[in-house]
């Protein structure tokens, strides 16, 4: 019995690797993918918050096997010349070299890059979710930058939600401490200075960053004319079109990316892929809040 | 290169354009045979927006970047300015994806098509400049394509006015730019009879827009494309003739 | 974008000064001569032929094998296969952000790995080929090498890559006279001597030893016993964990 088992397994896995799109063309006929999901669900989310404490705040996020790890640390910086109020956040994305078999360790890879002008894109230029006047200590003496450093630890496809949605997260989740500059130039905590000048006073919190947008992307492919909806690493390799969708809670669309591809959309396809960005984005987002809740809770 | 949307010249100056209306195209000029060593290039203007792209290929290359069975496409962009980055790189991907979808690759297996892309001035659009370039100088290489694209830009503007094609301070005041490629002709080898109305082959967008306006923008693009394509095949004609001779 | 030598750390905290109490029990709790509670589970990652996560107290290593398969760079040729480790720590993993590329120090751990693994995997199984072991510190909390080499050793088993036996490691770290095993990175900050072993504890024999500071022999030999105590622990665990995730991946395989 065991045997006939292993025997039906090993020649699905052999047509799998031998004619990948057909054996993904029969479950597509049959309406569902070969994970068992319907064409228009993506896979379900898991965030897990502060995970690493030397971070000063961390987001680790898995799509179904794609995981993405955030982490920010905060430095003190001098304020540039002409924005004496703002400060910087830097975003970078690493592809960890166990993430595919493509990767390999070295130069930082051009999918790497893709994903960091995507963040930058969506976070900084379109959504402006971060105020970068937030991030001042000190008009033009002192300002925050904050690193957010994001390793794709397993790659299966969707990086671009897997990477956002790990980034919004990690900010969301940042608090920055009360600091005090001092005469000498240094930056200390308030309560130090605030020591100094009068013991009584007593230690304040650290400030939570707002974000003024939340934006959430969705990729979906277009496969034969059906719109395939969250994609895996074998999907993106079969599908003939990706397009990724950012919105935000404020149901601005941020980006919509279609980068060419061996197929057209049409402007009622672009609508379809809209509409599943933000069905996927209520999903999300209580997903986020949740996750957000109960870290606030126990930290 | 990328076309930014962030602060820049107040709205009130730019309320009326000097030269041409909103829905108005800048002038287009294309030069093909530029370069001698190169396979094909084309320089690509839109009013004072210019591009140079050179195709290289089909040809050798190394045997852990080839394909067995196709033709790969490998893109470099270089800025007028500064060190490539992130930026560039996003415009290789898109550039590259276009490309691959219009080539037959499938008729140079194991071989490598290298586009160069050099901005020789940036006065806004120079993502769709660029995508024209490419499309320019792949025809005077020669590589074998079963359709050509065309590309646009456009702008939402503060007040919720649109402009097409817009300059370097029109798009740095735009709350949004939207720039899309659309393809010449209507026959695709996976095309289905489905797919109803106007289609697009690439679309990039910066900056936060309603949903309604997007939509616009992507229609007006589509608009604009149809006109630029009539002026890429005229011009092609024109080059094509004269080599003839 | 701001250029990293423009911006420096904020720290509030330095170190602690005295990492063990006056009644032997150190900052987290735990005795002299305890392991920190280790979480080891393999088959972390979809894509790698291999993979495994090791969390022990506050230190979270990810590690993923990729092979036999060939080399990138063009190697002569060789019977044995070789064994390639590459080691990163990740830019948020330490107290100071380090910098976005590979430091010197990470290239000492990449062949301090190599050394401790090549021992135990059959390499003639694998002629002309290599595996590539790419491990990721997620958070230093004090002994990441001993960490990456028992999850590099429980990956390497999770790929299928034949073995003599599984390679588990660890330390002791000593500080003002005292010998503290499996050492935080308080404690190791403040550490005057160190030992690392690695070994094999099936076929009991030591793949790799390392040593800095003066010792004495008495000394040696009590910082060993402790390693090798600590390594026999750390075996049990390692292999329930393998055991019971080759279990589960049978009882998926029977469902489909």
């Amino acid at each position: 019995m065991a045997a006939a088992e292993i025997t039906d397994s090993l020649e699905a896995d052999a047509f799998k690797k031998l004619y990948p799109d057909q054996f993904y063309a029969r479950f597509i006929a049959d309406g569902i993918r070969p994970d068992g999901r319907p064409l228009g669900r993506a896979r379900t989310a898991s965030i897990g918050l502060g995970a690493v404490s030397t971070a000063d705040s961390s987001a680790l996020v898995k799509f179904g096997n794609s995981t993405a790890l955030a982490g920010i640390k905060l430095e003190i910086m001098v304020p540039k010349d002409d924005t004496p109020n703002q400060g910087q956040l830097s975003i970078a994305v690493e592809m960890a070299p166990m993430c595919s078999p493509d990767m390999r360790p070295g130069r930082p890879s051009d999918a790497a890059q893709v994903l960091v002008e995507q963040l930058n894109n969506a976070l900084l230029a379109s959504a402006k979710a971060v105020n970068l006047d937030d991030l001042c200590i000190d008009p033009g003496k002192a300002a925050w930058v904050a690193y957010l450093d994001i390793y794709v630890l397993d790659s299966d496809g969707s990086l671009a939600d897997v990477t956002l949605l790990a980034a919004v997260a990690a900010l969301a989740t940042l608090r920055l401490p009360h600091v005090a500059v001092t005469d000498g130039g240094n930056v200390v905590p308030s309560s130090e200075a605030a020591e100094a000048a009068a013991p009584d006073e007593m230690a304040v919190e650290p400030t939570k960053l707002q974000l003024r947008s939340v934006p959430l992307a969705l990729t979906c492919g277009l496969y034969k004319d059906q719109l395939i909806v969250g994609l895996t690493a074998e999907e993106e390799a079969l599908v003939a079109t990706s397009v990724t969708t950012i919105v935000d809670d404020q149901g601005r669309l941020i980006g919509q990316l279609k980068a060419g591809g061996r197929a057209e959309m049409d402007i009622a396809r672009l609508q379809d892929c809209i509409e599943a960005a933000k069905l996927r984005y209520a999903e999300l987002a209580g997903i986020l809040q949740q996750a957000i809740t109960q870290y606030d809770g126990s930290g | 290169m990328q076309p930014t949307a962030g602060p820049g010249p107040s709205s009130e100056a730019l309320a009326k354009r000097s030269d041409r209306t909103e829905l108005q195209l800048r002038v287009l000029t294309c030069e093909r045979s530029l370069l001698h060593r190169a396979d094909g290039s084309a320089k690509w203007s839109q009013g004072q927006t210019s591009v140079l792209a050179a195709i290289y290929g089909p040809r050798l290359t190394f045997a852990k970047k080839e394909h067995p069975e196709t033709c790969v496409v490998e893109v470099l962009v270089r800025p007028k300015t500064r060190l490539p980055g992130p930026t560039e790189r996003q415009t290789e991907s898109l550039i590259r994806q276009c490309v691959e979808g219009v080539v037959l690759t499938a008729m140079h297996p194991r071989t490598a098509i290298l586009v160069v892309i050099q901005v020789v001035q940036n006065d806004g659009c120079v993502m769709a400049c660029a995508l024209n370039a490419v499309a320019a100088a792949l025809v005077d290489a020669g590589i074998p394509m079963h359709q050509n694209f065309v590309s646009v830009t456009s702008a939402l503007m503060p007040g919720a006015s649109v402009v097409i094609d817009p300059d370097l301070a029109e798009e740095q005041a735009a709350e949004a730019l939207v720039c899309s490629a659309c393809t010449t002709c209507r026959s695709w080898p996976e095309a289905s009879a489905a797919q109803k109305g106007p289609a697009v082959l690439a679309v990039y967008t910066r900056g936060a827009m309603p949903v309604e306006d997007y939509l616009t923008l992507v229609e007006l693009n589509r608009q604009g494309c149809e006109r630029v394509a009539q002026f890429s095949v005229m011009a092609a004609e024109k080059s094509l003739v004269g080599k003839s001779r | 974008m701001a250029r990293r030598d423009t911006s420096v750390p904020y720290q509030p905290q330095s170190r602690p000064e005295a990492v063990v109490s006056d009644t032997g029990e150190r900052l987290d709790g735990r005795g002299l001569e305890e392991f920190r509670s280790a979480f080891l589970s393999p088959h972390a990652l979809s894509q790698a032929a291999g993979s495994a996560y090791a969390e022990c107290g506050k230190t979270k290593v990810m590690v993923g094998v990729y092979g036999p398969r060939q080399s990138a760079r063009a190697t002569a040729f060789s019977e044995q296969g070789r064994v390639q480790c590459d080691v990163k720590l990740a830019s948020f993993a330490t107290r100071q952000r380090r910098r976005f590329g590979q430091s010197t120090d990470e290239r000492e751990l990449s062949g301090l790995l190599a050394t401790a693994l090549e021992a135990a995997v059959l390499r003639h199984t694998f002629p002309k080929s290599c595996i590539d072991i790419y491990c990721l510190v997620l958070e230093s909390g004090g002994s990441e090498l001993t960490v990456a080499i028992t999850a590099a050793a429980m990956a390497i088993a999770d790929a299928g890559i034949a073995m003599a036996d599984v390679v588990t490691a660890c330390s002791v770290s000593r500080v003002a006279g005292q010998l503290l095993l499996d050492p935080t990175a308080d404690e190791a900050f403040r550490e005057d001597g160190s030992v690392l072993l690695a070994m094999m504890p099936a076929a009991n024999l030591v793949t790799q030893l390392v040593v800095t500071g003066e010792w004495s022999s008495a000394q040696m030999k009590q910082a060993l016993c402790l390693c090798m105590g600590g390594c026999l622990q750390l075996d049990a665990v390692t292999r329930k964990a393998l055991a019971s995730s080759e279990e589960q991946a049978l009882a998926a395989m029977r469902i489909e």
